[in-house]
């Protein structure tokens, strides 16, 4: 009865799909994702449903900005989250700034230092500029730099930078040398700007209380805090005398397009939805269920509309620790569940669609540096339950005879789970979903005992290499790899991919991951940003999230808060 | 209505009182059809089992029935000329507490345990005789000295008075305004004899010093002896026999009457066992045709079942309801 | 008296104590741990092994729990893993948001519901006590997220009459409060309304109406406060329940209060969050039952002469 009831739902989504006229090859047309090479964030979606007028040409006064989490620290080396990812880089500087997701070296911009010069491969020579001051006048020089990085691994957790990063050799107050542990695309990338480095003065951290860090750093980027109420509200002001006065070397990071940034702490989704068409913020971040209020494949009037990313991918990991697993050990049952699993259904079960999501078609999305445009709308594991049920039974299982645990996290939408269940019973499984909250959730993902299927978000901070890396390299894991596979072959793979990272590394590697079959990347969702029409355009930063000081305003823009 | 005393004299006449009380879809009848007058300065006895309906009668003449249980209030009661069921309730309330009080049966449950005991009198006093707060706390000070409670225990609470003590109390809230008529309806029964006896003295006391009026509700044959001038039998919600103490004591001519006479222990006889009236009054929800007692009555005849029987008149002063008493 | 509010105050400190312990042993116990949460996916087994060391968490239980009791002994409740800040420091500051919150909730809750049930006693089983307790058991069954909602749409979004989230001035806490406090009105309203029905069936309101005292006077002064008592212990309990933080009004609201900062603690495992959060609450609610209680001594002379007489005997 369940397998028939469930060919019957995944018939039924089909056949809707297809009525729907549903985008089947997802991707490419309308997203504002960048193919392979990157691209500058917010280019496309990013419609104005009025006529808005002309950029202001002097900086405009005030923006309120919908926050969507309201826990996080902006002293200079608290921990991530999400918020932080907004504006960390408002108040502190970085080497270089990235101005999009997945911009290379050289497409980056320069911002603390004047130059990264590439020595050799594990080498880097940077020069800072040699007038820089933080909002309370101390100077920036290499002592700070070095300061900052170690204070970012141990205080911010920012692993990557003890993973990259050897040591810095301080050659004087503007000149020092990266050392590197290792090379490939994305790694210096990361050392030089990634969106969570912070750069502060050693002397006046040191020296300043826990309650001056938490509400009135020194700051080096291009704003400084005027109030913080924590876990309501923090206001931002442009800093007067920011210390790079030469307006043709500012970077998208200290861009002062507006004085004064209000943000506001909106956790309910609904709610930020409610304030903007209530006039109460002038712009936010909303879910995929609340688009519709703002957009129907172009922008409402008055409203601008930014699309941008998927940065995460939703994936399925197989169980691949021998004797832990029925999948494991047996190509046939892993074949019928990746063959199984309907990735637009799914996507579609989470109540996303064409304009809030697309599907993948790698261990990747489409948003990052070296993700093919041939692999969209190939085979990568196309949904196909005959063949599905086929290797199930070619696996001599009778059906109902395997059980597999999935293995996903409670904030999961309910039909993503319903979907992917149905999936892997028309093929012939029974499926035990275990849904756990995110913080059991991780204990329980590095224990090869406890799961059979794994349902996570990956992310990368530009390359997909660097997506790969993180999950596929064993050094990063006790057992193996993200899914427990011990396949030195794969593994080579990975390092040519991670550190040559040539077109060839790539697809062998993807190629390869196919083969063993024992990933699958389902969907990725978009970035949904809204803002006023009288913004004429949402800049975002390097991971997709709103850079606010970089906004376009029209010209005379009067902000809507109070 | 049977009765010829001249009107001008009675300070309250009840005339024809009827009550019912609703109780789950029935009618309880609990006053029939009671009649009679009370003189200024004097004491009528209402007697009576439990649940003959002098609690009733009582809070009739207050207006203080249950209003959710109440269904019905018939005939009418005189006080000093008024109409008192009649009249509409912002008239009434000035005389409950002024001109009509009433001291209640259970000491124990009459008195607000959240206020001290002073300014539980001191408050009627406030209400009717407009005096300011520190007025009519010396007032009520006094008033508890007057029934022997002694100013150093004025603002103490009740719970930590005996239960004799609390009675003077609510005896000293009745009396606080001097009121005409005094209801007590039953105000001995939840104490002990020799207190009993203190409160009664007390009682008596003040009322000749005041000239109030009462109406005492009681089923105590020995209080009545002490304390009343006229006598009402009660039973069934009717009155039975009617008339002086003298009349009453001496000559009582109503089986019921009797039987009550003749269930005291007698000092002087020697008796075996007691003996008291034989069976249960009838059930208020359902009383019978004709005489409510005849199914217990000795003398019952057929008569007597079959139509109400009217009150006869003996002498001046003396009535019974009964078909089988005659003159003599 | 003053001797049973002393004895009272010192019971409280083995209370916490306890509280602090179990809550403790609890986290300890509950699978799952923040450092992971911190660090993010791209951790490396050993980088996850030193963070936990750096936070001590890799110490066996009763050190772990020595420690965190000698902490508290000084007021020390620690810092956030994920915000970094004294935890005592934002409960402090947070508190005073959930104060209002759930004081002017209280207030609104009496303020409408004793009346309420007042006018259900005196009519009791007539259409209008029907009619109010209906309304009232509405509001209960409404989900306090769907309401909060329904009135910000209403009044916010329709009407524009007043702010949809935030903090500020008094227009800013309006809806939460209303929000807040239909649900609890039911229960109040029900408190009042058998209370009042036991009480005005008393001998001493029959007293009262004797003396000739208007019916409003007996209804509000002699069978009020009597009936207090109960009414008063669920008002109690309700104020120290909203006190503890209504998360779900904080979280639609954006009202930064103890709520959301307890929620957003369990679920990164902020072990320190956490555990003074609790704390914090099981203080203010014994002191809440403190208040309540010495409420009772005030309204009934008998408890207070309880009250005396426990602490004589000791």
């Amino acid at each position: 009865m369940k397998k028939i009831s469930g060919a019957i739902l995944a018939a039924a989504l089909s056949i809707s799909l297809i009525g729907c006229g549903g985008n089947a090859s997802g991707s490419g047309a309308n997203s504002a994702a960048g193919a392979s090479g990157g691209q500058s964030g917010g280019a496309a979606q990013n419609g104005t449903g009025a006529a808005a007028g002309t950029a202001a040409s002097g900086q405009v006064d005030k923006v309120v900005v919908g926050l969507t989490a309201s826990s996080f620290d902006v002293s200079p080396f608290g921990t991530n989250s999400i918020p932080r990812q907004w504006l960390a880089q408002n108040l502190y500087g970085s080497l270089y700034c990235m101005p999009y997701y997945g911009a290379t070296l050289e497409e980056m911009e320069p911002w603390l230092a004047k130059s990264i010069e590439k020595v050799d491969d594990t080498t880097y020579s940077v020069e800072l500029y040699d007038y820089i001051h933080d909002s309370k006048g101390n100077a920036i020089t290499s002592e700070d730099i070095v300061f900052s990085y170690e204070h970012l691994f141990t205080d911010a957790q920012e692993t990557r930078i003890n993973t990259y990063l050897d040591y810095i050799e301080v050659v004087d107050d503007q000149h020092m040398l990266f050392h590197l542990k290792k090379y490939g695309p994305g790694v210096m990338e990361f050392l030089a700007g990634n969106y969570t480095l912070t750069i502060c003065d050693k002397d006046w951290f040191e020296g300043a209380s826990e309650e001056e860090r938490m509400n009135d750093p020194a700051v080096t980027g291009a704003y400084k805090i005027a109030s913080y109420t924590p876990g309501a509200e923090l206001v931002l002001e442009a800093v007067e005398d920011y210390w790079q006065t030469d307006e043709s070397l500012r970077c998208s990071a200290d861009t002062q397009n507006v004085k004064t940034i209000q943000y506001k702490v909106i956790t309910e989704n609904s709610m930020r939805s409610i304030a903007l068409e209530n006039h109460e913020i002038d712009a936010t971040v909303v879910d995929a269920s609340e688009l519709k209020r703002f957009y129907d494949g172009s922008a409402l009037p008055g409203w601008n509309v930014n699309i941008t990313g998927g940065v995460f991918c939703n994936t399925i990991f197989v169980n691949m620790d021998s004797g832990k697993s029925p999948l494991a050990d047996d190509e046939n049952l892993r074949k019928a569940v990746l063959y199984a699993l309907d990735s637009e259904s799914i996507m579609y079960g989470g109540d996303y669609d064409e304009s809030t999501a697309e599907v993948c078609y790698s261990f990747g999305t489409s948003a990052m540096n070296g993700y093919q445009e041939s692999w969209v709308g190939s085979d990568y594991w196309g949904y196909d339950p005959a063949k599905a049920k086929e290797c199930y039974q070619a696996s001599g299982h009778a059906d109902g005879q395997v059980t597999i645990r999935l293995l996903s996290r409670t904030s999961i939408a309910d039909g993503i789970h319903s979907v992917i269940i149905a999936n892997l019973q028309a093929a012939g499984f029974k499926v035990e979903l275990l849904s756990y909250d995110q913080a059991l959730f991780n204990s329980y993902k590095n224990d090869s005992s406890q799961w059979d299927l794994i349902l996570d978000n990956k992310g990368a901070t530009g390359p997909i290499v660097s997506c790969w890396d993180n999950n596929f390299n064993p050094a990063g894991y006790t057992n193996g790899s993200v899914c427990f596979t011990h396949d030195d072959h794969l593994t080579e793979l990975l390092t040519k991919a991670t550190t040559e990272g040539s077109t060839e590394d790539i697809q062998a590697f993807h190629e390869y991951l196919k083969e063993i079959a024992c990933v699958k990347g389902l969907f990725t969702t978009y970035n949904l940003m809204i803002a006023q029409d009288g913004i004429l355009e949402q800049k975002v930063n390097g991971n997709m999230m709103p850079r606010v000081n970089a906004y376009v305003f029209a010209e005379g823009y009067q902000s809507v808060g109070k | 209505m049977e009765h010829k005393k001249t009107e001008g004299q009675d300070l309250i006449s009840v005339k024809n009182l009827y009550v019912e009380y609703k109780s789950g879809g029935e009618t309880i009848h609990a006053v029939n059809g009671v009649s009679f007058d009370l003189e200024a300065g004097k004491t009528i006895g209402l007697v009576g089992e439990t649940g003959a309906g002098k609690t009733s009668i009582a809070r009739a003449i207050l207006r203080i029935l249950p209003d959710h249980a109440t269904k019905r209030v018939g005939g009418e009661i005189f006080f000093k000329g008024k109409e008192l069921l009649g009249l509409p309730e912002q008239e009434m309330r000035p005389l409950r507490g002024k001109s009509i009080s009433m001291i209640f049966q259970d000491p124990m449950t009459a008195l607000n345990p959240v206020k001290t005991v002073v300014e539980q009198i001191a408050e009627g006093i406030r209400l009717h005789q407009n005096m300011n707060r520190k007025d009519s706390l010396r007032a009520a000070i006094k008033m508890l000295e007057t029934v022997g409670i002694s100013q150093d225990r004025a603002y103490e609470y009740p719970h930590q008075f005996s239960g004799g003590m609390k009675q003077r109390v609510v005896i000293a809230i009745a009396l606080a305004c001097n009121p005409e008529l005094l209801i007590a309806d039953e105000p001995t029964t939840a104490l002990d004899v020799t207190i009993q006896a203190q409160v009664l003295d007390l009682m008596k006391k003040l009322q000749e010093e005041l000239g109030t009026a009462m109406i005492l509700i009681t089923h105590d044959l020995g209080v009545v002896a002490g304390v009343c001038d006229t006598v009402a039998v009660v039973y069934a919600g009717e009155l039975v026999e009617y008339g002086t103490k003298e009349d009453l004591f001496d000559h009582p001519r109503h089986p019921y009457t009797k039987g009550l006479f003749g269930a005291l222990p007698d000092l002087s006889k020697d008796v075996n066992r007691l003996s008291p009236v034989e069976g249960l009054p009838p059930d208020p929800s359902s009383l019978p045709v004709g005489c409510a007692f005849a199914s217990r009555c000795g003398y019952a005849t057929d008569k007597c079942q079959k139509g109400h029987v009217e009150m006869k008149r003996f002498g001046d002063t003396h009535y019974v309801r009964c078909n089988c008493c005659e003159e003599g | 008296m003053i001797r049973y509010i002393g004895k009272r105050l010192l019971q409280m400190i083995p209370i916490l104590l306890t509280v602090a312990i179990l809550i403790f042993t609890l986290m300890y116990f509950v699978p799952g741990d923040p450092v992971e949460i911190m660090l993010g996916d791209t951790a490396t087994p050993e980088q996850i092994a030193a963070a936990r060391a750096k936070f001590g968490l890799d110490k066996p239980y009763l050190i772990r729990l020595w420690n965190y009791l000698v902490g508290i002994v000084h007021l020390d409740f620690g810092t956030s893993y994920l915000q970094g800040s004294s935890v005592a420091s934002e409960l402090f500051l947070r508190f005073p948001r959930t104060l209002t919150l759930a004081s002017l909730s209280i207030l609104f809750t009496i303020v409408v519901g004793i009346p309420i049930g007042i006018q259900c006693a005196i009519h009791a089983n007539k259409l209008s006590d029907k009619i109010w307790m209906f309304l009232t058991m509405l509001g209960n069954s409404m989900p306090g997220f769907w309401l909060a909602l329904l009135l910000v749409i209403l009044f916010s979004v329709k009407l524009g009459l007043l702010p949809s989230n935030g903090t500020g001035g008094l227009e800013y806490y309006i809806l939460p409060v209303v929000a807040n406090s239909i649900g609890s009105l039911a229960d109040i309203a029900r408190q009042t309304r058998s209370s009042m029905l036991e009480v005005i069936r008393s001998d001493y309101v029959v007293t009262a109406r004797a003396k000739g005292l208007p019916e409003k006077e007996v209804i509000w002064k002699h069978a009020l406060p009597n009936a207090l008592i109960p009414i008063i212990t669920v008002c109690g309990s309700r104020f120290g329940f909203m006190l503890g933080g209504t998360v779900i009004i904080e979280s639609v609201f954006s009202i930064p209060g103890i709520g959301m900062y307890m929620v957003n603690g369990i679920n990164s495992r902020d072990y320190p969050v956490v555990q003074g959060s609790i704390i914090y609450i099981a203080f203010i609610f014994a002191f809440i039952m403190l208040i309540t209680d010495l409420i009772y001594a005030y309204v009934d002379p008998r408890i207070k002469a309880q009250y005396v007489k426990s602490v004589k005997k000791a």
